[in-house]
């Protein structure tokens, strides 16, 4: 990569002044390059640059360690090594995933239940002193299985057998319900099959998009009314929808009139099929088909 | 199948048949739509030619042979009695309506007693469907419909046979234990048993083996002095960790949190334990952790060497309660082919109201049908050796409190 000199503090170049904005050195090309070239392994690139940069480009060796922390402190950002490495000696030694991952960490225990059980891990070490090998493997397994239903805990599950199980539970008000397991060996973990939560909000997304189609259609007004209450986007697109399927909306409210009042159902339907569009129209005909059918 | 006993009435039965037939056929010709529920069209007369069919026969060598009323306990497990409060039960669910209803070979609709005495012969015997079929002359298919559709009306309407009882209850079966085994406050034992089943070999069914190479499922239950389950947990496999089981139930929750076991403490009144209480508890097996609301038994021989027995009796009523269940209801005990693992569950719940149901109406578990081995003989118990500090001082309360109660009995 190829950019023009700098001239002075005044005349950057765009290029530096995006440089110096993200935390690169100014004057850095080879590192860039370098960091271009192989940005899988910046661990090892790093340390490289001091040596270069005080024999060749800059004369001063503290404004470069300087230069170079603010980089390394930008990769560890980028690449999430975890700690700040300061000192380019130990960013040597990390590897690129966690040294120390961060499933170790409880990072959400909120549910009651799972507190508890948090507390019972502790209570069980505690009172683990007497007990044997057999003791110790059990307990760390009753740690590993720590990750109890509806923790929230995403932790890593690769390598781990999942299978669906229906299981029946006196102790709760709905009995039956269905639960993912996973299990790697002797380590078993339980988390909630998607709940109906989810499932509601895809299909609440589902039907923003499928409005439309649904308005088109005739379809059920009232639904689609409480729905975009509750969203900004949902009631534009609403309001779009019945401006161009107004007509049929009109027609929708004829036809319920129609349910209510069967006395005046003749001149009521005339009515609706001025107002309405060609689906409407054609909507309207098959219901008066099969209301002379009725008659 | 022994031969027919009742020649007479199978005349009777012939000739009832015969009239059915001809009715249908007039009904045909006149309406074919509506078909009046009519009971000469329902076959009510299933148990007369059930038993003629399937009576064992008379045995020269012993002087009582089976009658009637024996026998129908053997099929079913319950008496006649009990029989029609399940049909009651059931009864809305399982109604044949026609032309919806269900039919045996001849045609005729399947009352609610045929179906139910179908649904609980195979849930009794745990013979195949078609053996069971044959034995109620109707195939197989209507075997699994009938069953299928009585579990999933006892799975509603059944339920209040099979709860976790209130404060009153639990007096009572608190006094229960203590009569029986001398144990205070302790309202209840847990144990658990796998239902083992066979699987296809494939990896998906790996998650099902347990540790001696079954595929299996897990039941988990809590009972009481009379046997009754009070609580149950299944549809884990049953390769978890008995620890993890537990872990697992909603019971351990309500427990931890104090929403169940948290009745009246009993204060210890000796004066060399003052202060110190007896909190409400169950008791299990050394597979099971030892926590302030569960008691294990001692692992190591020491001071209270008296209180493992005693303990034993109380767990007793669970390992009897899950060896009746498994023989009562053979279809737990029988390796199951191939079952539907989200169904399996609904069997085994339905065996266990059936079982409570028994007991709530005031007949005896028949202890001829118990299993004569251990209900999960298979199984070598692992030592769990969890233990909650506050668990160890209940425990050893409760030794102290038996310990000086023999001291005064002996003295006494």
């Amino acid at each position: 990569m190829l950019c023009p000199a700098p001239t002075g503090k005044s005349g950057k170049s765009w290029l530096d002044r995006l440089r110096t904005a993200k935390g690169f050195p100014e004057n850095g090309v080879n590192d860039l390059e370098q960091f271009l070239q192989n940005p899988n392994s910046p661990t090892h690139e790093m340390p490289q640059p001091k040596p270069n940069s005080a024999s060749i480009s800059d004369p001063d060796q503290g404004k470069d360690e300087q230069l170079f922390s603010m980089m390394s402190n930008v990769l560890n950002e980028l690449f999430n090594f975890g700690d700040k490495c300061s000192n380019p000696a130990k960013m040597k030694k990390s590897a690129r995933k966690q040294t120390n991952p961060r499933i170790c960490a409880v990072p959400n225990i909120g549910a009651d239940a799972s507190n508890v059980a948090s507390v019972k891990v502790a209570l069980l070490r505690s009172g683990d002193s007497n007990s044997g090998v057999e003791g110790v493997r059990e307990l760390c397994k009753w740690d590993n299985e720590g990750g109890e239903e509806g923790l929230g805990r995403d932790g890593n599950l690769i390598g781990f057998s999942r299978t669906e199980v229906t299981v029946i539970d006196t102790s709760y008000e709905c009995w039956k319900f269905d639960k993912l397991l996973y299990k790697k060996k002797n380590v078993w973990k339980v988390r909630d099959k998607k709940g109906k939560g989810e499932i509601l909000g895809s299909k609440k997304k589902r039907k923003v998009s499928g409005e439309m189609e649904e308005n088109q259609r005739g379809g059920k007004k009232s639904k689609v009314d409480d729905l975009s209450s509750n969203e900004m986007n949902k009631s534009e697109i609403h309001e779009k929808a019945s401006k161009k399927v107004g007509g049929i909306l009109k027609k929708k409210r004829s036809r319920s009139d129609l349910n209510s009042e069967d006395g005046n159902a003749s001149v009521i339907l005339i009515k609706s099929i001025h107002t309405s569009n060609k689906n409407g129209t054609s909507i309207s005909k098959s219901y008066l088909k099969s209301k002379q059918k009725k008659a | 199948m022994g031969p027919p006993k009742k020649p007479s009435k199978m005349k009777k039965d012939l000739k009832k048949f015969q009239k059915v037939k001809k009715k249908k056929k007039n009904k045909n010709n006149s309406s074919n739509k509506s078909i009046p529920l009519d009971n000469k069209a329902i076959d009510c007369e299933w148990w007369d030619i059930f038993w003629n069919k399937n009576s064992p026969p008379p045995n020269p060598d012993s002087n009582s042979p089976l009658n009637e009323e024996e026998g129908f306990k053997h099929f079913f497990r319950v008496s006649n009695k009990t029989f029609e409060y399940i049909c009651s039960l059931v009864r809305e669910d399982l109604i044949s309506r026609p032309p919806s209803g269900l039919i045996n070979i001849e045609g005729r609709l399947l009352s609610v007693e045929k179906q139910v005495a179908i649904a609980l012969r195979r849930l009794a015997s745990g013979e195949s469907q078609v053996s069971v079929g044959a034995s109620f002359g109707v195939g197989q298919s209507t075997v699994s419909q009938v069953t299928w559709r009585f579990i999933e009306a006892m799975e509603e309407r059944a339920r209040h046979h099979l709860k976790w009882p209130d404060p009153t209850q639990t007096g009572r079966i608190k006094s229960g234990f203590e009569s029986l085994t001398g144990l205070p406050n302790c309202c209840g034992a847990i144990d658990s048993t796998h239902i083992v089943m066979t699987l296809p070999a494939v990896q998906t069914s790996d998650d099902w083996c347990d540790q001696e190479n079954n595929y299996s499922m897990f039941v988990q239950g809590v009972v009481d002095f009379e046997m009754r389950f009070l609580d149950i947990v299944t549809g884990w496999p049953g390769g978890m960790p008995v620890s993890r089981l537990l872990k697992c139930s909603g019971f351990y929750k309500l427990c931890e949190t104090g929403g169940r076991l948290n009745g009246d403490a009993m204060m210890m009144s000796s004066p060399s334990s003052e202060g110190e209480e007896i909190r409400e508890y169950i008791v299990g097996g050394a597979s099971y952790p030892l926590l302030p609301w569960l008691i294990t038994p001692f692992h190591e021989r020491g001071d209270y060497e008296h209180f493992n027995p005693v303990l034993e009796n109380a767990r007793l009523a669970a390992v009897n309660a899950f060896s009746l269940l498994k023989g009562g209801w053979r279809i737990l005990n029988k390796v199951m082919w191939r079952p539907d693992k989200r169904k399996l569950p609904s069997i085994i719940l339905v065996c266990c109201l059936l079982h409570n149901i028994i007991i709530d109406c005031g007949e005896s578990l028949c202890s001829d049908v118990a299993l004569s081995a251990h209900h999960d003989y298979d199984y070598k118990g692992h030592i769990c050796k969890q233990i909650d500090p506050s668990g160890i001082s209940m425990r050893e309360n409760l030794a102290k409190y038996l310990f000086r109660k023999n001291g005064d009995a002996l003295c006494a």
